[in-house]
């Protein structure tokens, strides 16, 4: 609706109904101007008559007027009609489905005064906020296709997100459906920013009350133990009413009878409303951490829970870390791989324990169990990416100790270059650019937009197929890219990788269209590969087998010799996926159907892509490596090593690292150990078998080797005596450190270094400081669910100034359940709180037909301005000549009147006598010539060449001779011809005349 | 010393040039056509009635569009307003979705819904839908998977052969999948009987009976015709209704270098001119079926309104032709020049 009255709005501006002047001081100058205006009127068009002085009064008022408001900066507005309105659910576990069900319900009855135009969008949110509809016309129901995860609340996202999609041309409301409980963000801190926006939130109160709830606060369990010990574990509980149940504990996941006298391995308990502690003491077992849960089971009556509502909040869980003698993990898939190794270790003290990579702890708190962890020729794709992350971590933030041996699928061959460990090894894999070997080409035919998250899944499998070539292999992209120059093209050419920085840019631009065909690209990667200076040349398509291909192609690659590995994903059906299985039975590759088991898929790609990386492997006839004099202590008294048949290539970290052994032409680093973080790792480079080392085997030395090699990388064990305590508060985590030594006396002095591995894969510096004799203390943010471990290494003068004392410690810390399960009840306050400062309401959830969703009351429609100060200065322009023309110009109506007649009157007698004498110059003409008016008029138009050739050139009137007459020109017109004569003869004679006067002159 | 605006005004010129250059020796694996003049815009991306998630076949008939998406929904579009006015999920959908229909007459003379029905190996015959989201009334199927006599791998596209009396006397199935060939079956099929009749075409790209990827069918009742686009070879056949080939237009040569780039849908506007809409080139091209030769080419590759991003099918129903444009979730509604209103105005598709 547009303002009637004079309205000041916004930055001063002036709003007079459908105008509005921006800098409206400038219209404070008609005050001066119009009485300056009437009084020189007054005077300059007293000469005027009656009405014409009042036109020119006005006229000259309407431009002082007009100039006056294009100083003002005038725009016209025009103001949006629509609403948008923008929903916001929570879709977090701690609203009860049944009323996200209802408020989804309300969504659809609550349009009853929708109008054409509106519009309607949705966002769901939890931890993260999705826009699940933009706003649209089209909109009528709620579609909750991925909420994310629902295990926290963070509103604010959800109503910075309604902000951003907002549309510009429609007044804005929101609706936020929740429960006000939120886990992260600030409600009203962003309520702030949509106040400024003028965007009023409604709120729609979702109520609950859990008034028979059991939640379990915490578990209290000692940070360390040592192996034997009884340790006490205490459960902190909260019952909102009386209530009975069963308690259950669990250490590593094994049940632990809790109360022998009752027949179940729980025990009976019964809360009162309010705070409970359960307390049990229990085994601490063996060495290694122990993770401790209890769980509160309620008592079941008539098939429904007494007491409790929610099941996701009884759990609690601890961790102690047992202290024992040292361990050490072997990680090999074929046993053959570590025989000799395990039973040359095992007659040491060093705690073998022998698993495959599928069996490797989940978690740092498994892996924190060991001491060092050895892999024997295993391959960087038999562990997923969180695994070898955790590895890493492994060492650098708890200071475990890491060794890795040869062979052919290890180091470089086995795919670990560019992985996520090949970092915190003191060997770079990608051999030197200066080393001859023959080389690998691969090309990639990308078409995963078939599978769910195909443009993820994309990228990540060509990603990790270039992560598992060397740099001086080569690779190339073909993909189907419908808006490109050309669809069936390189993405990437097949060239040499280099340091990959190119062929990456290139994976982030892949646009995955629908290919058609496989012909094209397989021309292409044909003619790529042919040409391609490489020893294996290999070909991996990815795609759900759906594009046609024309089979006679293949043959042409069973004549190049390259090999054809096809993986096919989201294949439609069983069968779907023929004609990749032609493809790979028939030039020798294979064929993988991974289904919807998207996850297999990088894995298998990074295998595949390793087939042409057997180039990094050195196999001859034995030689000796050498050994480099460094003094260190896995090399003590070593001073020579027998003869190995084999290595796979790596190049030093040139100083970084200790290179102990080298060997070969190109002195190529055979082993090598370094510090990484907190933790020690070291590489031999040849295998631990008699497929490379059968010399070893026989070796006096053979034991030696390896047990100072593993001894040197695991954790140390010191003489400190550290106590580590934690407590929770709030989001954040209290940590106490405190260290004795052996006589049982506070360190005064002393640095320790701690760590904090998150459950999300990343990891922290702690900052401990110094509070007092022995003491140390420092915080850190756990605000996630999960187990947070804490690696602490420090170190101390001993008082007698003797050697250093050092220790190092573990402790963890858990999150059994989000803050998501920790409110029993809804915030409602914070939502009214959020809707009176927006301006919104508080809507009703059971009366959705009152609810006036797209009320336009209390809404500011969103205005469009458009400057029109030029037309208006050209109107005063215009305006301007008028005024001139009313004072110049004198206007009688009689006058004009009379003039008109006379006019008309003229115009009809002129017209009669060019009529009549147009009518006499015809007679007179057929009278002449005797001919009629058209062939005269055809004559007139018509060129006589012959006759324009028969005239004589008339030269006389630039001569002054007398003219010839050609005889043929008789027949023209004599009057012509008199004319031309007098004319002529005239200016002849005044010539003459000219010159007689002249000559009596002279 | 030479300015420095001159110094950069020289190097733009020269950039300039050189872009210019590199412009004119990159060019474009297909023509772009002229632009379309777009008089309606029909859908957008979405999930609810009225708008696409893929769309992958149109079909005109009953006074209506009839598309099927990627959502496997198969919805009857108003062409005016672009409402949809009833729609139908696919009975079975979690192999795949159709990418081929027709809507002709039934054994008993009403007019159904033929859907290829690609990723469950049949064509299911389905009443014309009144509902809005309810199951469809499927009178009929027929097909299995398999490579034999009346089995398909993967059908795409449905023409019927109607008799004098405008009943069904031949069906014809294209199908693709290494299987590459059209299978003929009679009325029979339709009552559940056998009904193969003769299949012809093998998977390949030579110039003989060779397919790869038969995407569109439709039959030229005037001069006994079946024209068919072979998308991964690039061309237009022209076959007798007994399978014997005629001729092609284009060339299975790469994709852009032909006739055609990946051509996917046909419409037939007389015995001798027929429309096809090119995945590859984002076109429609107007083809003179008898001199083998291209006559106009419309549309360029864009998001763009009036632009085409992967065109799988075209129509034409009241003088308006109506181009499926899949990869932007739309259907253009265009009036192509030098197409008169009576090439456009019978329901064709």
């Amino acid at each position: 609706m547009i303002s009637s009255l004079p309205i000041v709005s916004g930055l001063g501006s002036l709003v007079v109904g459908p105008l509005q002047f921006d800098r409206p001081q400038w219209l404070l100058l008609a005050a001066v101007l119009l009485p300056l205006v009437v009084l020189i009127g007054r005077s300059s068009l007293a000469g005027l008559d009656g009405a014409t002085r009042w036109i020119a009064f006005l006229v000259r008022l309407v431009v002082v007027l007009a100039l006056v408001a294009v100083l003002g900066e005038p725009s016209f507005r025009r103001e949006a009609k629509d609403v948008s309105v923008t929903a916001i659910l929570d879709a977090s576990r701690s609203v009860p489905v049944q009323l996200q069900q209802e408020v989804d319900r309300f969504l659809e009855l609550a349009m009853g005064d929708r109008r054409s135009g509106d519009r309607l969008g949705v966002i769901t949110v939890a931890k993260d906020a999705f826009v699940q509809n933009l706003p649209s016309q089209a909109v009528r129901d709620v579609e909750r296709t991925n909420t994310g995860n629902v295990e926290a609340t963070d509103i604010a996202n959800g109503v910075n997100m309604m902000m951003a999609i907002t549309p510009k041309d429609a007044a804005a409301r929101g609706l936020l459906a929740s429960d006000g409980n939120e886990t992260s963000g600030s409600l009203l801190q962003v309520g702030s920013a949509a106040k400024a926006a003028k965007i009023p939130i409604d709120v729609l109160l979702l109520k609950y009350s859990y008034e028979q709830e059991v939640k379990l606060d915490r578990m209290m369990v000692p940070a360390t133990a040592r192996q034997g010990q009884v340790i006490n574990i205490k459960v902190a509980m909260t019952s909102t009413s009386h209530a009975r149940g069963m308690i259950f504990l669990t250490m590593d996941g094994q049940p632990i009878d809790i109360s022998p006298d009752h027949p179940s391995m729980g025990s009976p308990v019964e809360l009162e409303p309010g705070q409970n502690v359960f307390s049990r003491q229990v085994f601490a077992g063996n060495a290694g951490p122990k993770q401790f849960e209890a769980r509160f089971e309620p008592e079941i009556r008539g098939g429904q829970p007494v007491g409790d509502t929610l099941v996701e909040n009884n759990r609690a869980m601890g961790v102690t870390f047992v202290s024992g003698e040292g361990k050490t993990l072997v990680i090999r898939e074929d046993p053959s791989e570590s025989e000799m190794l395990v039973r040359e270790l095992r007659a040491t003290s060093l705690g073998i324990q022998e698993i495959t990579a599928d069996q490797l702890p989940g978690d740092l708190t498994g892996l924190a169990a060991y001491d060092a962890i050895i892999l024997c020729n295993e391959p960087a794709f038999n562990f997923s990416n969180a695994q070898i992350e955790n590895l890493k971590r492994y060492v650098h933030d708890l200071g475990g100790g890491l060794g890795m041996t040869g062979g052919p699928d290890s180091f470089g061959a086995g795919g670990w270059i560019d992985s996520g460990l090949a970092e915190a090894l003191p060997l770079r894999l990608d051999p030197p650019n200066k080393r001859q070997m023959p080389r690998g080409a691969l090309v990639m035919i990308m078409h995963s937009i078939e599978m769910s998250n195909g443009v993820y899944y994309g990228r990540q499998v060509a990603n990790a197929a270039v992560d598992a070539l060397s740099r001086l292999d080569l690779a190339g992209i073909i993909e189907y890219n419908p808006m490109s120059t050309r669809a069936d093209d390189w993405v990437h050419p097949l060239e040499v990788l280099g340091d990959k920085s190119a062929i990456k840019r290139s994976i982030n631009r892949l646009a995955f269209g629908d290919m058609p065909s496989f012909d094209t690209s397989l021309r292409k990667a044909l003619k790529g590969l042919k040409d391609a200076s490489a020893g294996q040349k290999h070909v991996i398509i990815l795609s759900d087998g759906d594009p046609t291909l024309n089979r006679t192609i293949i043959n042409d690659f069973v004549a190049a010799r390259i090999t054809i590995s096809t993986v096919a994903v989201s294949t439609h059906g069983s069968f779907g996926a023929g004609s990749m299985k032609y493809m790979a039975d028939t030039t020798g590759g294979k064929y993988y159907d991974v289904g919807n088991k998207h996850g297999d898929v990088v894995k298998i790609i990074f295998k595949e892509a390793q087939l042409i990386r057997r180039s990094l492997i050195w196999e001859g006839n034995g030689i000796q490596p050498g050994v480099v004099p460094t003094g260190s202590a896995p090399m003590r008294d070593i001073g020579a090593v027998p003869t190995i048949t084999g290595y796979v290539v790596a190049a030093d970290r040139q100083g970084l690292s200790v290179v102990t052994l080298r060997a070969g032409d190109e002195n190529d680093p055979i082993a090598a150990h370094w510090q990484y973080g907190l933790g020690r790792v070291f590489c031999v480079t040849t295998d631990a078998t008699s497929r490379w080392a059968s010399d070893w085997i026989d070796w006096p030395g053979y034991r030696k080797f390896w047990e100072q090699h593993v001894r040197w990388a695991m954790r140390p064990t010191g003489s400190a005596n550290l106590r580590i305590l934690t407590e929770n508060d709030g989001d954040r985590t209290l940590v106490t450190v405190e260290a004795v030594d052996q006589e049982g006396e506070r360190l005064s002095t002393g640095a320790v270094q701690a760590r904090v591995s998150e459950p999300n894969g990343d990891s922290q510096g702690l900052d401990l400081r110094q509070v007092g004799p022995g003491r140390w203390e420092g915080d850190f943010n756990s605000e996630d669910a999960g187990t947070y471990v804490l690696a602490l290494r420090m170190a101390a003068p001993s008082s007698d100034g003797g050697e250093m004392i050092r220790g190092d410690a573990q402790a963890a810390v858990t999150r059994p359940f989000a803050d998501e399960f920790r409110a029993l009840e809804d915030n409602s306050a914070l939502l009214v709180q959020v809707a009176e400062m927006t301006g919104g309401r508080v809507l009703d959830l059971a009366s959705p037909q009152t609810a006036s969703l797209f009320s336009r009351e209390g809404l500011t429609m969103p205005v469009a301005t458009r400057a029109i100060w030029l037309p208006l200065l050209l109107g005063a322009i215009v305006l301007f000549l008028g005024d001139v023309a009313v004072r110049r110009v004198r206007i009688e109506p009689a006058a004009i009147a009379a003039a008109l007649r006379r006019s008309v009157k003229r115009r009809d007698e002129t017209q009669k006598t060019q009529v009549d004498a147009l009518r006499a110059a015809r007679v007179k003409a057929k009278e002449r010539y005797g001919e009629d008016d058209k062939k005269v008029a055809k004559r007139r138009f018509d060129v006589d060449e012959e006759a324009i050739a028969r005239q004589p050139v008339r030269a006389v009137a630039l001569s002054g001779e007398e003219e010839k007459i050609d005889p043929a020109s008789k027949s023209r017109p004599k009057a012509v011809k008199v004319d031309a004569a007098d004319g002529m003869s005239r200016l002849m004679a005044a010539k003459k005349r000219a010159r007689e006067e002249l000559e009596e002159d002279s | 010393m030479r300015p420095p605006i001159a110094r950069h005004l020289r190097c733009a010129a020269a950039l300039g040039v050189v872009v210019t250059l590199l412009a004119a020796c990159d060019s474009r694996r297909s023509q772009p056509g002229e632009p379309l003049v777009v008089l309606t815009t029909l859908g957008e991306v979405g999930r609810e009635p009225g708008r696409f998630d893929y769309p992958r076949a149109m079909v005109i008939g009953d006074g209506s569009l009839w598309v099927v998406d990627k959502s496997a929904r198969v919805q009857r579009i108003d062409p005016l307003t672009g409402e949809c006015k009833a729609w139908f999920r696919m009975p079975a959908f979690s192999r795949g979705k159709p990418t081929g229909m027709t809507i002709g007459p039934f054994h008993d003379g009403s007019e159904v819904l033929y859907v290829a029905d690609t990723h469950e190996q049949r064509v299911a015959v389905f009443a014309l839908p009144t509902g809005m989201g309810e199951p469809a009334e499927m009178l009929a199927s027929f097909g299995s998977f398999g490579k034999g006599p009346g089995e398909f791998v993967f059908p795409t596209d449905i023409a019927i052969l109607e008799d004098d009396a405008g009943l069904p006397a031949r069906i014809y199935v294209s199908e693709y999948g290494g299987n590459d060939r059209v299978s003929v079956f009679s009325s029979e099929v339709l009552r559940g009987n056998p009904g193969f009749l003769f299949s012809f075409g093998v998977n390949g790209g030579g110039e003989g009976v060779e397919f790869n990827r038969v995407q569109s069918l439709a039959i030229n009742a005037v001069d006994s015709e079946l024209v068919l686009t072979d998308a991964g070879n690039h061309r237009v056949g022209r076959f007798t209704l007994d399978g014997e080939l005629k001729s092609w237009i284009g060339s299975p040569n790469e994709a852009g270098t032909g006739a055609f780039d990946y051509p996917y849908g046909l419409l037939l506007l007389d015995a001798r001119r027929a429309l096809v809409s090119e995945f590859g080139a984002s076109r429609v091209t107007l083809v003179d079926l008898s001199a083998g030769e291209v006559l106009s080419r419309y549309g360029v590759p864009g998001r763009g309104a009036g632009e085409l991003s992967t065109p799988w099918a075209v129509g034409a129903i009241g003088g308006t032709l109506f181009v499926l444009d899949s990869g932007n979730n739309r259907i253009l509604g265009c009036k192509p020049s030098g197409l008169s209103r009576a090439d456009l105005s019978e329901p064709r598709s």
